[in-house]
């Protein structure tokens, strides 16, 4: 009985390895050639044999004929692609083959060892499965998820470098457990173990290349709206160029205006005319307060600029009325843009809770610069039913609104509490409430 | 003392219509010493007089906006607000030069006067800010508020002592709080450089320095301090003990 087996045994070896460099010529079209073909029958052939009579040793070696085939080849993707995909192609086959005697041995009912016609039946069986399995599924990987495609969106190397590293993880894990357990256990708790860390293996590289494209998708995104973002700033800024002439204009004529009611006092005691052109003036040319501010869009500071300018814009949009003030040349230390900014959107958010509270919602924003410190100022006018306690205000849990967990301030506080160069303050006052947070400079 | 009135406008005519408001201010007021001691349209001019007269009672009425220099209102108010904590300033511009919140916290001027609004309201204010200037500069000042004075960055701020209730030292900052009526400041101090400056506050806790005057009553149960204001603070058990043995009165039943 015994001398059925073993031929069997190398034949299944033997279509195994030949089936692997299928593949991989599949995966990569570029390396199909002459004489790589005849390269690797004779290459199986030889495995099959070392194998014989060193078991598993031909294990280790599969991985450096890659480099034979290499020679004489031109190949279009860079070196850890195609370490992938062979790698990919040997845990492939691997894969199917265990699936293949699986099915072979436990469905079907096929033992290696009682007929020589049921180990033939077999080993026909097992070949012709392993192959229309790893067929397949190369055929969905190329045609239907488009691998081409996809290798050629990666060009980011960390998600390259990642997959390299996941796939070599888990081929050199999937090659020790094949050499200990050829050693420790049965054929069937073999193919078992074979298996189960196959199916792992392919579960793990499904999740993480899906995660990993997904990833690389949104920081394409986000390029492209920091892209967009640094246009419309270009646009603000020059809108905001020509907003500042018109207002030097203004200043001018305005001054005008009024000297000349002044002068015409002295000779015509009737200046009606002259006054009503001041207040048809004053209501009609009003159109520079949507944009006022110059200087906010010379802050040097990304963060702290956009929150601002979302969270005024953000009360805008529900009506309310803001007015924003920025000093000249402000300089926002880099080191705690990142706590500021934290701050600011918490603080903005409750002002304009706190603001719709009110019949005639206000906000007003000021960044003001002092010698050797900076003041941003959140001023909102509140109900005047709100009772507001300032010491209980920034304790975690405290809040005077409905439906919110009373964490914002709080975080404030810790922010606060931690940084000896941020200073909070805040006020009550004619219905009034008003936040200041002072940044100090480095000393 | 001789009440110094320095106006800086870049046009000429109106700085002549102000000028002649004021002259009449002055003529009605014979009983007030006060005088037009500067008037120009270069704020330069109102730099170097600064620099002459660092001591003088001062009122200013001062345009925002200076076309032809490179000095700005603010920064010229912002130096005046440095060296004279007590002049003050009267700011007349148009509308959209204003920065009420950036001009409030530093110069703390005593008014804005819009031109828009026509010359009749240019001088009813004018009038109403010169007296309210000697009423609170020139008048002999009969009280005193007493005040706390301390410092965030390079600015000196008082604050009215009997408005505080208690400071409150942070664990992990070099920064003290202050706690007072509806309102609360922190800034860079201790609690020990604070107490030698008000003896009389009262240690209520390692971090806690209140002001006994503004405390209502103390519960001896939940070890709590109650201000007049309704807020409250912690005591430690030791300073209570002690506490309320020096003031019984205010111990609740």
């Amino acid at each position: 009985m015994e001398q059925f087996i073993i031929p069997s045994w190398l034949v299944l070896d033997f279509s195994n390895t030949l089936l692997m460099y299928i593949s991989i010529f599949l995966l990569i079209p570029n390396l199909y050639s002459k004489r790589n073909v005849i390269l690797s029958f004779s290459l199986s052939l030889l495995f099959t044999f070392i194998d014989f009579y060193f078991p598993n040793a031909s294990l280790l070696l599969t991985f450096f004929t890659y480099l034979l085939f290499l020679k004489h080849s031109k190949l279009n993707i860079n070196l850890p692609i195609q370490i992938i995909l062979f790698l990919v192609s040997f845990l492939l086959t691997s894969l199917t083959q265990g699936i293949a005697s699986y099915f072979v041995i436990k469905v079907f009912n096929l033992g290696f060892s009682v007929y020589s016609f049921t180990t033939l039946l077999g080993t026909i069986l097992l070949t012709l499965i392993n192959y229309t399995l790893t067929l397949l599924i190369i055929i969905i990987l190329k045609f239907i998820l488009h691998l081409d495609t996809i290798q050629n969106i990666i060009h980011n190397k960390t998600v390259t470098k990642m997959a390299l590293l996941s796939t070599i993880v888990i081929t050199v894990s999937y090659a020790s457990l094949i050499l200990m357990s050829r050693h420790e256990f049965n054929q069937l708790t073999y193919l078992k173990t074979t298996l189960l860390v196959s199916l792992m293996s392919t579960i793990f590289i499904v999740i993480g290349s899906i995660m990993l494209v997904m990833g690389y998708m949104k920081e394409v995104r986000s390029k492209y709206e920091i892209r967009h973002l640094k246009e419309r700033n270009l646009y603000i800024e020059e809108l905001e160029r020509k907003n500042t002439e018109l207002r030097r204009f203004k200043h001018d004529y305005k001054n005008l205006l009024t000297s000349l009611s002044v002068s015409l006092r002295s000779n015509n005691s009737n200046n009606d005319s002259i006054q009503r052109l001041l207040d048809y003036a004053d209501s009609n040319v009003d159109m520079t307060s949507t944009v006022e501010n110059a200087n906010l869009y010379h802050l040097n500071d990304d963060l702290v600029k956009g929150i601002i300018i979302t969270k005024l814009v953000a009360a805008k949009n529900k009506h309310i009325e803001t007015n924003f003030e920025v000093d000249q040349s402000i300089l926002i230390p880099k080191a705690l843009s990142v706590e500021i900014t934290r701050i600011l959107g918490i603080l903005f958010d409750n002002a304009i809770e706190a603001s719709l509270l009110t019949n005639n919602p206000e906000i007003s924003f000021a960044l003001v610069v002092f010698d050797g410190y900076l003041e941003f100022i959140i001023k909102n006018n509140i109900a005047s039913s709100e009772k507001i306690n300032l010491d209980q205000i920034y304790q975690t849990g405290y809040t005077s609104k409905k439906d919110h967990n009373g964490l914002g301030l709080s975080t404030v506080n810790k922010i606060i509490h931690s940084n000896s160069n941020l200073l909070l303050q805040n006020k009550v006052k004619d219905g009034y409430f008003s936040t200041i947070l002072t940044v100090l400079e480095d000393k | 003392m001789l009440l110094n009135i320095i106006i800086c406008e870049d046009d000429r005519t109106l700085r002549m219509y102000y000028q002649l408001i004021i002259k009449d201010y002055i003529k009605s007021h014979p009983d007030i010493d006060m005088k037009i001691m500067l008037s120009t349209g270069n704020p330069n001019d109102v730099n170097i007089y600064l620099d002459n007269n660092p001591k003088e009672m001062k009122f200013f009425l001062l345009d925002i906006e200076f076309p032809n220099s490179k000095i700005r209102g603010i920064d010229l108010a912002t130096k005046i607000r440095k060296n004279d904590l007590n002049a003050k300033i009267v700011f007349i511009t148009t509308h959209e030069e204003l920065m009420p919140m950036i001009f409030e916290r530093k110069v703390e001027p005593l008014d804005y006067i819009t031109k828009e609004k026509g010359i009749n309201n240019i001088k009813r204010k004018i009038y109403t800010d010169l007296d309210i200037t000697v009423e609170r500069l020139v008048r002999p000042q009969n009280k005193r508020l007493k005040e706390f004075n301390f410092r965030i960055g390079s600015k000196q701020y008082n604050f009215d002592i009997d408005k505080i209730n208690y400071f409150e030292s942070l664990e992990n900052t070099t920064n003290v709080f202050l706690h007072a009526i509806n309102q609360n400041i922190e800034f860079p101090d201790t609690l020990k450089a604070i107490s030698n400056k008000v003896p009389y506050f009262y240690r209520a806790h390692k971090s806690l320095l209140i002001n006994p005057d503004n405390i209502q009553s103390i519960n001896k149960q939940e070890r709590k301090i109650y201000f007049k204001d309704g807020s409250s603070c912690d005591i430690s058990r030791r300073r209570l003990v002690d506490f309320s043995r020096e003031h019984p009165d205010l111990i609740e039943r």
